[in-house]
Formats: C-alpha cells, structure tokens, sequence
C-alpha cells in the first residue's frame, strides 16, 4: 500500500475550476517567455560579437555603407505591424474571437509586406558576407533575424488558416495570444541592431 | 459535427481516440517516465562508449611510445570522448533524471509540454548517431571538445570533421534547451496543492535552477557553432584575423557556455546529494533556505567566470584579476552546500548503504576537485599548469566526483522507483568501492603528471620523460573504474530479471515519489497529492485531488500552488518524432550545402503544420454560431 491510498489529509476538489485560460496563467505562456529569452540572449551574443570585432578595424565600417532607405522601410513596417498585434492579443485575451480574427488577419497581411521589404533590405546590402569579419556579422545578423521573423509571419498564416475552421478549439485564445507575445519580440529584438547598423552606416 | 444549445459552450470533442500497434504507441509515447528512463539508457550508453574511448586513450599512454593509436585517430577519440561525456552523456542523464523524478517530486501527471520532451529525446538520439557513425567512418571530430580555432577553422581543420563538431552541437543542444523549458513550466505551473516554491523538494530547485542556466548558456554555443560552421562552409570571418575576425572571440563565446556547463552538469547532482543525505540521515535538512540560495549563487557567479579558461591568452591584468576573484568566490556557495549536509548528518546514524556510500566517495573526490579548482584560479599557478594533465586530473575530479558519484548514487537510491526493481546491496557497495579506487587511482596521479610537465592532448610520449610509472598507474586505475562500472551496471540487469517487486518506499522517503508504487501508474491513473509541508510523508497528512479527469492536467499558481485551472493533456504523438527525422536531415544536409537550410525547412514546417493541427478533441465551438452571438453583442 502507498502513502496515498492511506492518506487522510485535505481533500481539494478542482472539479469547479475552468477548463482554459489565457495569459501567465498558462504554461505555453511561460513556455513562450522562456523561448524568448533563449532567443533574446542568442541575438545578445551576436551583438556583442558585432562590439568585439569592432576593435580589431581601424575603420569601421570598413565596407561600403549600408543603405538606410530599405532597412528604414522594413523597419517601420515592422513597427507598424506591433499595433494590430496588440489589438488581436488584447481580443484573444479577452476571447473575443471576431476581433482577435480580424485584426489576427490584418497583422498578417502586414508581416507579410514586412518580409517583401525585408527582402529589398537584403538585396540592397551593398557587400558580400566573404567581405570582411564586420560583412560576415551584418550579414548573419540579418539572416537571423529574417528567419525569425519569417517564423513569425509563417506560424500567424497557420493561426489565421486555424481560425477559418468550422471548428475551434477554446485553447486557440491561448495559442494566438502567446502567438502575440512571440511577434512582439521578434520586433523589438531588431531594434538595437537595426539603430546601430544604420547609425554607423550613415556616419562619417 | 455536434449540435450545442449554447454557442457559446465549449463543444463536445468530434472525435474518438484510435487504436495503434505497439511500435506506434513507443514512438508516440509522451509519458514523463518513459522518456525519462529512456533519456537514462541512452545516455548510460553514450557513457560506456565514452568510456571505453577514454580506455582506450589510457590504454595507448600506459607505455612511453604505445603503439596502439595513431595521432590522427588519437586526435579523434579525446574530441569524441570530451564531446561524448558533455554532451550525450552528463547534460542528458541529468536532464532524463529531471524528466522522469520532477513531475513525481512536484506530483504532477505529466510534464508541462510531453511531445516536446519527446522530440528532445529523438533529436538527441540522432545528435549522437551521427557523431558515431561520423567516428567510424574516420570522420570523427578531432580538433577537442571545445574546437579552438584556427585550429577547427576552415584553413587548418580541412575536411567534415569539424562540422560533425558543430553540428553535434545544434542536435543536442536543440535537445536540452526543450527540456530546460520543460522542466521549468512543469515546476512552476504543474505543482500539488500546497507545494509551494518553499516547499519544492532539493532535487527540485537544482534542477529548476540548472535549467535556467541551460537557457541563458546554451545559446552561446549555438552562436558559437553555428558562426564556426558559416565560417567553414560559406567563407564568413567570424574567426579569421585576416579579415578582422578574431580567435579570442571563439574562446570567449565557447567558454560563456562552456563554464557554466560544468555547474549545468554538478548541480543537479548536488541536489541527488541533498536528497540521499536527507533520506539517509532521517533528518530534515539542515539550512534549507541557506542551500537553495547557494544554487542560485552558484547560477549566478557561474556566468561571471569564464575568462579563467583563457588566462593564458594574455589578458589585461585587472580583468584576470577580477576573474580570479570570481572563480575563488563560487568555492563559497558550494561550501555552504557542503556544511549544510556535514550538519545534517552530524550525530545522525545513517546507514552505509550504496546510495549513502556513493555519496560519501563524493564528499572525498568532489573537495579535491574543489581544492584544485581554487588553485587553478590564480593566474600564476594556472598559467604554469595550462594544457597540462594537472587540468585533466582537476576537471575529472570535478566532473566525475561532482556528477558521476551522486549519478550513480542517485540511481541506486531511485532504482525502485525507475524499475519496480531493487538492486543488491553488495553488489551495489562492490561497484561503489571499485569505482571509487578506481578513480582516484587512475586520476590522482594526474595531478603529479602535470606538475611534471605531460601535456594534455598528446598520444605518444619518450621514455625519457619519466611519465610512465604513473601513466602506468593511471591506465590501471582506469580499468578498476570501468571494472565498477560493469558491475553496477551488471547489478541492474540481475535486478531488472529478478521477480522480487520493490516496495513503492524502500528507504522511508521525505518526498512525493515515494508515495506512488515503484513503478508509478501511468499519468492518467495517477493522483493530484496535497500537501502540508516540505517532508509530505514526514510531516502532516496528504491529502488528494478531485474533479480531474484522466486525460486532464491540473495547472497551479507559480508561487503558492493554488489550483488555477484545469488542461487536457496532448495525446500522445508520433509528430515529435518525424519532426525530429525532419529537423535531423536539416542539419545534416547542413554538413554540406547552406541550402539544406531552406529546403529542410519546408519538411520541418510540414512536420510542425500536422503537429499542431487540432484533433478536435479538445473543447471549442462552432465558428459560425459563436460570430452570430458576437454580432449580436452577445459576450462571454
């Protein structure tokens, strides 16, 4: 015989308790903060690589000069996208599902566009990653963050085609919600690098 | 499709569940215990391989000019065996251990995410596969453990063996970091009724804590490698002085990871210390609160402490100073650690059995490799020493006297509980005794090696030297450590193929494991406990849980533990394995074309659409019905 089938003590019973939820409450939010942070202190560690190898040039940037215009583009858009990102997480926590739907799909289609400009971005680096050591940070800084946020905008296709189902599973509020959460940082993160490729490229 | 009354009521789930043959249900299975134990076999495999390449080694330096080995394939079996012990054996045996005792610690069903535990365990089975089969196709890493450059650069290191290197490391720490993450949700959102943070078992708060530090480490050696293989395969400069790139920031990254690894790998078995000194000595711990916070110290000051690895590089002054001083203050949390038992103990009668003499072989080989490491802190003594088998002796002492002995009197102590099975006492106290001369006559005489100026890495060496007494010594002490290991090792299978049933608490246990039967029930059956206080099968009464169906999973608040609310467990899967076979080829096909990035994406991306396509067994509602009522004002 075990302890518990001879135990005696409180008996607690959950059968009243709600069959989801929504925000910290749940563990794929915890789950979700926990990938961020994984993920934040990968970008950490390429940005301070980008500092280190700052040292070694007495010229820096020592290749041609990015162009701002593209990065600029890509970037406000990306900024832009945080506003219906906000206002379908605010829906998915509050289940409103109409809304969270609509403004889900709005924040897609922005992504989206967001990763057409990012591909202009791209091609309009004027120097290959071989370059020099400063190419090869740029360059992979940028491939990282491209694919974070292709990751991004692929997973808010799925949910938008999730919620076109006939049928919804009530843990959808909780997926698109941590969905929100997971965007935001892939557009922040960019933001300390993205200020400081374009400042030092459009310095003299 | 069901019809609902009320739109806004969760729907009945549409479908039933199938039955699989038994080849599917293993693959898809996601209970905790069963990718636990399988975590353990895998990783006690990868040990005897690692194990028997570092016999080999000794076997090879136990004479001045052996003739055994090659330098070439010298090279490879020291890289393959460092690799090996880190990363398919201590990392995973710790984390397989976590998997399978915290869910039962914190008296939860299950873990907070099965099927990603599940594609932790396969990514990491196909990570050491491929290091493997990489070695016996002479393609084995060779250029150490933790890939120097220029040495592992694209000039000096030509060929795929360092890539396999690089690649080892995507697989397995893909591995650890979805445990870590599991580990992490599972403690703080899946405890009993009353088991608040205060109350969480040692084992528990080490493992808690050592996943943290997985999170915040393991991603600098991803960076690490990946920039490593960029450089070797596409012609980046991460690492290329002629293009302003820079070697030292190769030792910086890999060690950043690469120290707080070591504690990764300890801690857990500190707490198995905790554990097995509570349960031994009957006692409560003393200094609970004091010992946790030492954990977290040790977390902590782990990060702040790297650069000790690359006091030879020529440092500024004042940077290794302060890194100096770093290093000699972690020895203080670890000494809290080790008051704490010592007083725990004190006075108390344990029993010398083979959990409690493992721990004891600890205590002895765990203070040298501590008492070592202080020496290697200071700049002048470890400059001297650098790259020498003084190094070789400290890091064994520390990794095998920090890890390995509790490891395995952590298995002995939950033996019953993994297995139904209990091991024989003596069989059990022999291995204990084998190992423990085994080891400290292999490496002790390490020490004196380096001090004597053997250098570490070296296949071969002259008579005239005067290294091959000891080398000698060292070569049969490494045989009597492998001789215990077999008998530990035999002592579980004649256990496994007795009939004699384990009771569900053998040792009189403090801690919600025992309180299931050994083996315990599957998830579903298993029972919610609540507890009362930090011993619940010491102190107060246990209680239980009601209300919870067998496919549900009781979430609780973070710090308190109070029921919050109620999930359905994911079914078991057999997505998590494809999408491991999936994210497999991707790395694979890395080795040898940057394009098996995008193209293995699209079957990663595949894999990942039918995972997390719904089933529809989950409660939800019919789309139509619930925007007619939004539309109509209607709100939940």
């Amino acid at each position: 015989m075990t302890e518990l089938d001879a135990r005696s003590g409180p008996v607690v019973d959950v059968a009243g308790l709600p069959r989801h939820a929504t925000g910290l409450r749940t563990p794929l939010w915890w789950g979700t903060i926990l990938l961020i942070a994984i993920e934040s202190t990968c970008f950490a560690i390429l940005f301070n690589s980008y500092l280190y190898l700052r040292n070694n040039f007495d010229e820096w940037p020592p290749d041609e000069r990015l162009k701002v215009l593209p990065g600029a583009c890509c970037g406000a858009l990306l900024l832009l996208t945080l506003l219906p990102t906000w206002l379908y997480r605010r829906a998915a926590h509050a289940e409103h599902f109409q809304r969270m739907r609509r403004w889900l799909v709005i924040a897609t289609a922005l992504s989206l566009s967001a990763i057409l400009l990012r591909i202009w971005e791209i091609r309009a680096v004027p120097f290959s990653w071989t370059g020099s050591a400063y190419a090869s940070v740029v360059w992979v800084s940028l491939g990282m963050h491209t694919l974070e946020i292709v990751t991004g905008a692929v997973e808010s296709v799925f949910m938008c085609v999730l919620l076109f189902r006939p049928r919804i599973d009530l843990k959808t509020f909780e997926d698109v919600e941590s969905s929100a959460l997971f965007w935001f940082f892939s557009v922040l993160v960019w933001a300390p690098f993205a200020l400081l490729f374009y400042a030092e490229a459009s310095s003299r | 499709m069901t019809v609902i009354e009320d739109p806004l009521a969760p729907a009945a789930p549409t479908s039933e569940p199938r039955s699989h043959s038994a080849v599917y249900d293993w693959l898809a299975s996601t209970e905790h215990t069963a990718l636990g134990r399988r975590f353990i076999v895998t990783a006690f495999t990868f040990f005897l391989l690692g194990g028997v390449l570092a016999l080999l080694m000794r076997l090879q330096l136990a004479r001045p000019l052996g003739q055994l080995l090659g330098p070439d394939r010298y090279n490879q079996l020291f890289t393959t065996h460092g690799s090996t012990m880190m990363f398919l054996f201590a990392v995973p045996m710790m984390q397989g251990l976590g998997l399978y005792f915290v869910p039962l610690m914190v008296g939860a069903r299950n873990l907070a995410f099965p099927r990603l535990a599940s594609f932790a365990f396969w990514i990491y089975v196909f990570g050491g596969i491929t290091l493997y089969f990489a070695l016996l196709s002479n393609t084995g890493p060779d250029a150490g453990w933790f890939a120097y450059v220029p040495l592992a650069g694209p000039e000096h290191s030509p060929g795929k063996r360092v890539d396999v290197w690089a690649q080892l490391i995507t697989f397995t720490e893909l591995s650890a970091l979805s445990v870590a993450v599991n580990l992490i949700v599972t403690t703080f959102k899946h405890k009993a009724p009353g088991l608040s943070l205060d109350r969480l078992p040692i084992f528990v708060w080490s493992s808690l804590v050592t996943s943290f530090m997985v999170l915040f480490a393991m991603p600098a050696i991803i960076v690490a490698s990946s920039c490593l293989a960029l450089d070797r395969l596409v012609g980046t400069h991460f690492f290329n002085p002629a293009e302003g790139g820079d070697a030292l920031l190769w030792q910086h990254m890999f060690w950043f990871f690469g120290h707080p690894e070591v504690y990764i790998i300890f801690l857990p078995g500190l707490g198995m210390v905790s554990e097995i000194v509570v349960t031994a000595s009957q006692r409560s711990l003393f200094g609970y609160v004091p010992v946790v916070l030492a954990n977290v110290a040790t977390a902590i000051l782990a990060f702040g402490l790297w650069v000790h690895h690359m006091f030879a590089t020529g440092l500024p002054q004042l940077g290794a100073s302060f890194f100096t001083g770093a290093s000699i203050l972690i020895a203080i949390p670890t000494g809290v650690q080790f008051f704490c038992w010592i007083a725990t103990l004190w006075g108390s009668r344990p029993k010398l059995n083979a959990p409690f003499a493992f721990i004891l072989a600890f205590f002895v080989t765990f203070l040298i490799g501590g008492l070592t490491g202080v020496m290697l802190a200071a700049v002048p003594i470890n400059v001297q020493v650098h790259d020498t088998f003084f190094v070789v002796a400290h890091l064994h002492y520390v990794l095998i006297g920090g890890a390995v002995f509790p490891l395995f009197g952590g298995l002995s102590h939950w033996f019953p509980k993994l297995t139904g099975r209990a091991l024989s006492e003596r069989l059990g106290l022999l291995s204990c005794a084998l190992v423990f001369v085994g080891f400290n006559v292999a490496f002790f005489p390490q020490h004196l090696l380096g001090l004597r100026g053997m250098p570490r890495r070296i296949y071969s060496y002259l008579p005239e030297t005067g290294w091959g007494f000891w080398n000698l010594i060292s070569t049969l002490g490494a045989f009597t450590l492998g001789l215990g290991a077999l008998v530990f090792l035999f002592n579980a299978a004649r256990s496994l193929r007795s009939h004699s049933q384990a009771p569900a608490d053998p040792w009189r246990g403090h801690s919600l494991e025992w309180a299931q039967s050994s083996p315990p029930p599957a998830a579903h059956e298993r029972e919610i406990p609540v507890v009362e206080s930090r011993y619940p099968l010491w102190i107060g009464a246990l209680g239980r849980v009601t209300g919870l169906a067998a496919d549900e999973q009781l979430v609780t608040r973070v710090v308190d533990a109070e029921p919050d609310h109620v999930l359905q467990v994911a079914e078991p899967s057999v997505m998590p394995f494809f999408t491991a076979i999936a994210t497999a080829g991707l790395i694979i096909a890395c080795l040898f074309t940057p394009w098996g990035l995008p193209a293995g994406l699209v079957f990663v991306s595949a894999a990942l659409v039918v995972w997390f396509w719904p089933t529809d067994t989950r409660p939800g509602f019919e789309t139509k019905q619930r925007l007619r009522v939004e539309r109509s004002g209607g709100t939940r």
